[in-house]
Order: structure tokens, then C-alpha cells, then sequence
């Protein structure tokens, strides 16, 4: 029984060490983002405004799914396992908040957060902001898993994967036909349903082909270039199959940008639905063929 | 009040079901003192030096010593017990010695720590004492035996007479008896030659580990080198 009660208690040790780096986090945050300051350090009420709650949370599920990642290895003792967690959580902590500070510069450069969500409750603001905490977090838990407890390595991928999810994010226009800022501004949600599956479907692609083993760092970048330039080529063919297959209407897809721009209500939800939930089932069919065929001996090595 | 009676349910639960499928716990023998030995050990001419003890855990620690079984007429067996505190601190002094031993069924156990092989020392059946040079009488097993010293880890010591008449006299006065110049025990010299602890500091071995992570962090995996 002693060494149940001994792995309970480290188990309860290491969850407020967890806790505890999650404080840490709530300061390093409101560094970073000085507007969100006030919003961290008052007391929050989740139904004064839900686009707060929302946008919130998802810096906190993010935080959760970085430390899903995360393994304690108990063998060289308490010490070196605590600092071995510290030194990740503080490495991934910081390349996660930096992240999400590189993609709403990129993606969100218009737009102000405490305008937005604090003065407008801007809903498709929060969701798109919501999307890209979690999707960001995926991938850095990727480049986490893939560069193997070296800070080196992380920092090699890192700037490697935020290059590719940048030059992502400025493709919507090229697969939606929804005016981003225009309709951001509005707070229109079919925009961030849609945005929201385009940059979840994004998310799958680049995971799936950062997923290798890093022998060799030229070859790795390769492999990675080569599986997302792969996707590229299936996606749209996945897209145009379930389209077709369920005789789906794209009735945006007819109009020109000029009558999208003068309908002032802007598109309804269901279309939004729509673009973001095909372009998330084409990823997701796209990881499959990019990624999960296995060639074996198919074809020998001579 | 509800949550928190539902909690603790759960967490008993939890600590019932891991207990009784736990395989440390139905695996290893539990030892609260010396005296328990004799129950576990029935059979006459069966001895245990105590070759090592360690503990596990960070903040309710388990104790265990790790003994080696010396039957006349068998090999030796390794076996491990998990001890209680009081043992195990009162033990930290007796590495290599015998912790217990049984000659005979019909005899007390002998649980006073003596050194190892003590039983068969002056005992006719197992060897004769051998005149040197230097004209000491030397403890000599009969070459069947020609392992034992090996088995009792005693190196190329060899107890003399004198060794012998103080080990008969400790037995009686029932007090440790460690060899006339302190040769056996944790820091005996004949120990510490044949069965060595790893002191090694805990601080030397935390730092140690310390410096390899650290440098695992700052560099490569090694896979990408090769």
C-alpha cells in the first residue's frame, strides 16, 4: 500500500505543479497581450459576455492540449522529472503565446481585441480566435511530440510550421468566396464557421505531414514540403467528390464578388456550415491519402 | 457534502481495486523484524547474509533488504524482502553479515548478526583448520566445498583461530560480532571488497542527471548525427 499512497501523492504533487504552471501561463499571457489584462485579473463571469468566455477558453483548452502531450518519466527521480516538465512547459508555453500573436497579426491585423470583443461582443471574432487557439496548440503539440525533448529542435520546427500555417491562412480567399474582413467586421458567423473548418482542415494537413521522424533536418523539411504540396494537389479533388456525391449548391458559388459585397446581410450561417465542414471532411480524406498509404514492399528495392 | 463523500468513495475505490491487483504486493514477503524469519525459513542449516537494502518512494517510503540464502547442501538463492523501518535502520551497519540463521531444527534461531558462514566455521563436516607458515591455524573448507568462500563472498579472507573463539564468545554473550579487526559489516574491509554498496552521493547522482538533461535539451537527438 505504501506505494499506492506514495504515486497518489506524487500524482497530486505534479497536479499542482500543473496548476501552478498554468498561473505562470496567466501572467506570461497578460505580457504579452496587454489588453487582455484586465480580462484575466478581474473576476470573470462566463454570461456577462459570451464572445469573452469563448475567446478565454480557448486559450485554456489550448493550454490543455499542449499538456496532453506531455510525459513524466519518474526513473531518475522527482527532481529531474519536475524540472524535465518545467523547462517543456515553459519552451512550449512561450512558442504557443507567440504563436497565437504571429497568426492574429497575420490573419486578425485589422481588428482589436478589446474593440471587438469587449465593446462588441464580436461572436466570429471570438470563433475565429477560438479556432485558431486550438489549432495552434495542435500543432505546437505536434512539434513538441516530433522534436523529442530537444529545445534545439523546437525551435528549428517551430519557425518552419508557423511559416507554413501563415502562408495557409492567406489562401482562404482562394477556396471561399466569403470577404473576410468585410464580414468579420459585421460579426457575421457563417464567415467564422467557414474560416473555422478552413483553418481546422489546415490544421490536419500540416500535423499529418510534420508527423515524421526527424533523422536528418534537410530531409525532413522535404518530406514535410513534399506531403503538404501532395495535399495541395488531393484536396480540391475531395471537395469537388462530396460536393458532387451529396449534389451540394454552392449558391455564392454563381454570384460575382460584387453582388456578395452589396448583400449587406451577408450570407446566412448555412453556408458557412457548409464551406467549413467540407473543407474539414476534404482534410481530413486528404490525410489519408497523403499520408496513411504505406507502400511497403509494393514496390522492391532493387 | 455529497460531492465530497462521492470523491472519497471513489478514491477507496481506487485504492482497493490497485491494492489488490498490485503485483509488489502480493509478490514480495513483508518483514517487521528478524524473529519472522524462522517462520519463512523452516529448514535446518539455512542462513541469510544481508547483501543490500534500499528504498523506494518520495514521500511514504518502502523499505527492502535484499538477502542471500545460503543452504549447506543447495546453491544460493537471492530474494528480496520489503522491511519495516525499524529493521531496516537497525540493519544499515550488518551488509554482509547474517541476519539470521537456523543449524538445526530442534535449536533456537540464531538472529544475533555474526559473519557470514559463521555455522560452518570450526565445524568439523565442512573443513579442518590449516597450519601457514606465518604458524596461524587458518579456516579451510574440504574442496566439496571449495565454493563457499565465494558464496559467502569472502574474498581470500580466511577466519583464523582467534576470529573463531571471539565469534563463539559474541554468540554467547549474544552480541554483534563483526571479525576481530571489524572485517565484516557495511564497512568492513572484506565486505567492502566482495560486496560492494554503491555510495555514490545522492547529490553527485542528481547532478549528474541534472547536466544530461540539460544537455539533451540543447542539443540534437542523436539520430540526427548518426
Amino acid at each position: 500500500m505504501n506505494e499506492l499512497f506514495d504515486k497518489l501523492i506524487i500524482r497530486a504533487i505534479f497536479v499542482a505543479l500543473i496548476c501552478a504552471l498554468i498561473f505562470a501561463y496567466k501572467y506570461a499571457h497578460s505580457f504579452l497581450y496587454p489588453s487582455s489584462r484586465l480580462q484575466l485579473f478581474k473576476r470573470f463571469y462566463p454570461t456577462q459576455n459570451p464572445a469573452q468566455t469563448l475567446h478565454l477558453l480557448a486559450r485554456i483548452i489550448g493550454v490543455g492540449i499542449i499538456f496532453s502531450n506531455f510525459h513524466i518519466y519518474m526513473a531518475n527521480g522527482i527532481i529531474v522529472s519536475i524540472l524535465d516538465f518545467f523547462v517543456k512547459s515553459i519552451a512550449t508555453f512561450f512558442i504557443y503565446l507567440a504563436s497565437i500573436y504571429i497568426m492574429e497579426s497575420i490573419v486578425l491585423y485589422n481588428f482589436d481585441f478589446s474593440d471587438e470583443i469587449l465593446k462588441r461582443k464580436n461572436y466570429a471574432y471570438a470563433l475565429i480566435s477560438f479556432s485558431m487557439s486550438i489549432t495552434l496548440a495542435i500543432i505546437i503539440k505536434t512539434i513538441a511530440s516530433v522534436s523529442r525533448d530537444s529545445l534545439i529542435l523546437l525551435f528549428f520546427i517551430w519557425p518552419f510550421a508557423i511559416v507554413i500555417i501563415g502562408l495557409a491562412s492567406k489562401s482562404y480567399s482562394l477556396v471561399s468566396k466569403l470577404p473576410f474582413n468585410r464580414l468579420l467586421i459585421q460579426g457575421n458567423l457563417a464567415l467564422a464557421c467557414s474560416y473555422s473548418g478552413f483553418l481546422w482542415g489546415w490544421t490536419l494537413i500540416i500535423t499529418s505531414s510534420l508527423n515524421n521522424s526527424v533523422n536528418n533536418l534537410y530531409w525532413y523539411s522535404v518530406q514535410v514540403v513534399l506531403k503538404i504540396l501532395l495535399s495541395i494537389l488531393i484536396y480540391p479533388l475531395f471537395k469537388l467528390g462530396l460536393q458532387k456525391i451529396y449534389l451540394m449548391q454552392d449558391e455564392l458559388g454563381d454570384a460575382n464578388q460584387a453582388e456578395i459585397n452589396r448583400d449587406l446581410s451577408g450570407p446566412s450561417i448555412g453556408y458557412g456550415i457548409y464551406e467549413g465542414a467540407l473543407n474539414l471532411t476534404a482534410s481530413f480524406l486528404t490525410t489519408i491519402i497523403a499520408g496513411q498509404i504505406d507502400f511497403g514492399t509494393f514496390y522492391p528495392a532493387f | 457534502m455529497k460531492k465530497i463523500s462521492i470523491y472519497v468513495f471513489l478514491l477507496l475505490n481506487f485504492l482497493g481495486i490497485s491494492a489488490s491487483f498490485y503485483p509488489s504486493e502480493s509478490g514480495i514477503k513483508y518483514v517487521p523484524d528478524e524473529t519472522v524469519f524462522a517462520n519463512y525459513f523452516p529448514k535446518e542449516n539455512t542462513s541469510l547474509i544481508l547483501t543490500d537494502y534500499f528504498k523506494t518512494g518520495f514521500i511514504i517510503k518502502s523499505y527492502f533488504h535484499r538477502y542471500r540464502i545460503i543452504h549447506s547442501f543447495n546453491s544460493a538463492d537471492e530474494q528480496i524482502f520489503r522491511v519495516s523501518k525499524y529493521f531496516w535502520e537497525k540493519n544499515k551497519k550488518n551488509i554482509g553479515m547474517t541476519i539470521f540463521l537456523r543449524q538445526a531444527k530442534d535449536v533456537p534461531v540464531n538472529i544475533i548478526p555474526s559473519p557470514p558462514g559463521s555455522q560452518f566455521v570450526g565445524n568439523r563436516a565442512y573443513g579442518h583448520w590449516k597450519l601457514q607458515d606465518s604458524g596461524l591455524r587458518l579456516w579451510a573448507f574440504y574442496s566439496v566445498y571449495q565454493h563457499f568462500p565465494s558464496m559467502l563472498s569472502w574474498g581470500d579472507f580466511r577466519p583464523d583461530q582467534k576470529f573463531y573463539n571471539e565469534m563463539i564468545m559474541a554468540q554467547k554473550n549474544e552480541t554483534p560480532f563483526y571479525g576481530t579487526n571489524k572485517e565484516f559489516g557495511t564497512e568492513g574491509a572484506v565486505t567492502l571488497l566482495n560486496l560492494p554498496k554503491k555510495n555514490v552521493s545522492e547529490v553527485v547522482v542528481l547532478k549528474a542527471l541534472l547536466k544530461k538533461r540539460l544537455q539533451k535539451f540543447l542539443s540534437l537527438p542523436q539520430e540526427i548525427y548518426e
